[in-house]
């Protein structure tokens, strides 16, 4: 076990109050969520502020914050103009085409998408590919590696204890509690980090600290990436696209200008996180060489223990509040999402179409423990937790994008089977070229995946376990257009309604 | 001084300035949000609601 930072008192005391707030704050909308709409999106009436604070939160998980940081500890800027912002056009795309449609449909979670344009068979395909997603593993992985590092608590434990506070307020007040909690943590994300940068900078020197120790490429904006990996670190931006948790913030938006607007300003914010967390890496390397921070740091902890090593006693608790935060937002929200999935997606169609109101709250209820439970044992049983994530990032996109797509902005023949075989196709896809890289490729300890090196025709190649959606997505797109030529058209009136 | 650090001490007050703003205007927002369930259920028109009674939910 890693020795804890050394944190006083009153920034324990801090962290405590943040935990206790989070519970009141759940408490006091207990009531608020009697029907399942509540529930599950807030009654439709959610405003541009509470938006922009619940996406930005729940979006970006501790993998922002320590992913990002640990990048631009080693690698410099390329942190911030070649992995973070090259998806942006991804998220302008978003907010423009996808808000308007999604939100004027009055759809109420991802899957129903699938089940009004293709019936039960892709809606559940699409539940089980958004459930796999949603099960918060890496964020309760992330929150016991805080707690020991930080407070020199076992991993297992502090997970177990911070964990439950946000599956117990989720529980509470579904949805409101989950936007409300978001907002706060949003708050404190955000000050902590505007704050405790700057104070960093002026402790180490600024970045003329950083250019007197930096390799050569340290500032460059592209780093000498090569062209495929830049693409294939843009496609993770892809996975908004189909997002489950984008998606219920939209349905839960009171009209989609609100939606369009929280997306759009939350892009502003996004880029100045990005890279205010690019150079806090980049300054941690500057504190590390200049003695102010061990030698040994591990690379993931660098923002982590330069921020608290520039802070004041106080700011501290703050600061370390918002990181907590940072998890917490992202567990609620996904646990809420995999909840709903397996009440309103699985059970309502299959086993019982006219389930009432409160059986539905009931079920989500079970359903989020579910999936909270299994995001527990798989963030301990899981030697490589982030590349799990990916490769669930990756299954979601490949099974759901295409058949959502042409449903949402095509209005063309559609078949049933067409939306079972894209959805089928997909999945198959990834996971083949998954195993296949697996089988045929070494494994990269530096990136943490398998690639594959090969030569055809005189030239080499490299196929990274990350390129799979390169592979999956035409296969889905082929799938759609076969499965398209057989069956009957899904009747226009039985889209209007959810299939049963 | 160092353009980095001009840019970093921009986004942080971008950062910090656009949470603390948004969290005023969250809170100018609450209590109508949460305070209109009674509305809602006697058939008030939600504010800035656009959709029409043929776009309405189909659950």
């Amino acid at each position: 076990m890693t020795e804890g930072l050394s944190i006083s008192h009153i920034d324990l005391g801090i962290v405590v109050a943040y935990l206790g707030l989070m519970l009141g704050i759940g408490y006091w909308v207990f009531k608020r969520a009697p029907s399942f709409e509540e529930y599950m999106v807030a009654g439709r009436r959610m405003t541009t502020p509470i938006l922009i604070c619940t996406l930005a939160s729940t979006y970006y998980g501790l993998e922002t914050l320590f992913g990002t940081s640990e990048m631009g500890y080693n690698d410099g800027v390329v942190a911030f103009f070649g992995y973070s912002e090259l998806s942006l056009g991804i998220y302008v795309f978003a907010a423009f085409a996808l808000s308007r449609r999604l939100r004027e449909a009055n759809f109420t979670s991802l899957p129903e998408i699938l089940e009004r344009h293709y019936g039960r068979g892709t809606g559940a395909f699409g539940a089980l590919a958004s459930i796999l997603y949603s099960v918060p593993a890496l964020s309760l992985f992330a929150l016991g590696r805080i707690c020991e590092v930080v407070f020199d608590l076992d991993a297992r434990l502090g997970a177990l204890l911070l964990g439950s506070i946000a599956l117990l307020y989720t529980l509470w007040g579904g949805f409101w509690a989950v936007a409300i909690t978001d907002t706060l943590q949003f708050v404190l994300m955000c000050v902590t980090l505007a704050i405790g940068i700057p104070l960093l900078m002026q402790e180490v020197g600024g970045f003329d600290a950083v250019a007197a120790i930096a390799p050569e490429g340290y500032f460059a904006p592209l780093g000498g990436m090569p062209i495929w990996l830049m693409l294939a670190y843009m496609a993770t931006g892809v996975s908004i696209l189909v997002d489950p948790g984008y998606y219920q913030r939209i349905f839960a938006a009171g009209s989609f200008r609100q939606a369009r607007n929280a997306m759009l300003i939350a892009l502003v914010v996004w880029g100045a996180y990005d890279w205010l967390v690019t150079a806090g890496g980049m300054l941690a390397s500057a504190a590390v060489h200049s003695g102010a921070l061990p030698a040994d740091l591990h690379s993931n902890d660098a923002l982590l223990a330069a921020v608290i090593y520039a802070l004041p006693v106080g700011l501290i608790g703050i600061f370390l509040a918002g990181v907590l935060a940072t998890a917490m937002s992202t567990i609620d929200s996904y646990s809420l999402v995999a909840g709903a999935n397996m009440s309103y997606d699985l059970y309502r169609p299959f086993w019982k179409p006219d389930a009432s109101d409160a059986e539905l709250v009931r079920l989500t209820k079970w359903g989020v423990v579910l999936a909270w439970t299994l995001g527990y044992a798989m963030a301990f049983l899981f030697d490589r937790i982030l590349a799990l994530w990916v490769f669930t990032a990756t299954l979601l996109t490949s099974t759901v994008l295409v058949p959502i797509f042409v449903a949402i902005f095509w209005k063309g023949r559609k078949t049933a089977f067409a939306g079972m075989l894209s959805c089928a196709l997909g999945l198959s896809a990834v996971v083949a070229y998954y195993l296949g890289i697996q089988q045929l490729g070494v494994a990269n300890e530096v990136y943490g995946t398998y690639i594959w090196s090969f030569d055809f025709a005189g030239m080499h190649f490299s196929l990274w376990q990350e390129y799979a959606l390169f592979f999956s997505l035409p296969m889905s797109l082929l799938g759609f257009l076969l499965g398209n030529r057989v069956g009957t058209p899904v009747e226009p009136a039985a889209r209007e309604q959810p299939a049963t | 001084m160092n353009p980095w650090d001009v840019f970093t001490w921009l986004m942080s007050a971008t950062l910090g300035g656009s949470a603390l703003l948004i969290f005023g205007y969250f809170l100018r927002d609450l209590p109508g949000m949460l305070g209109r369930d009674e509305q809602d259920t006697s058939g008030g028109v939600r504010e800035g609601e656009e959709m029409t009674d043929d776009e309405a939910p189909p659950r």
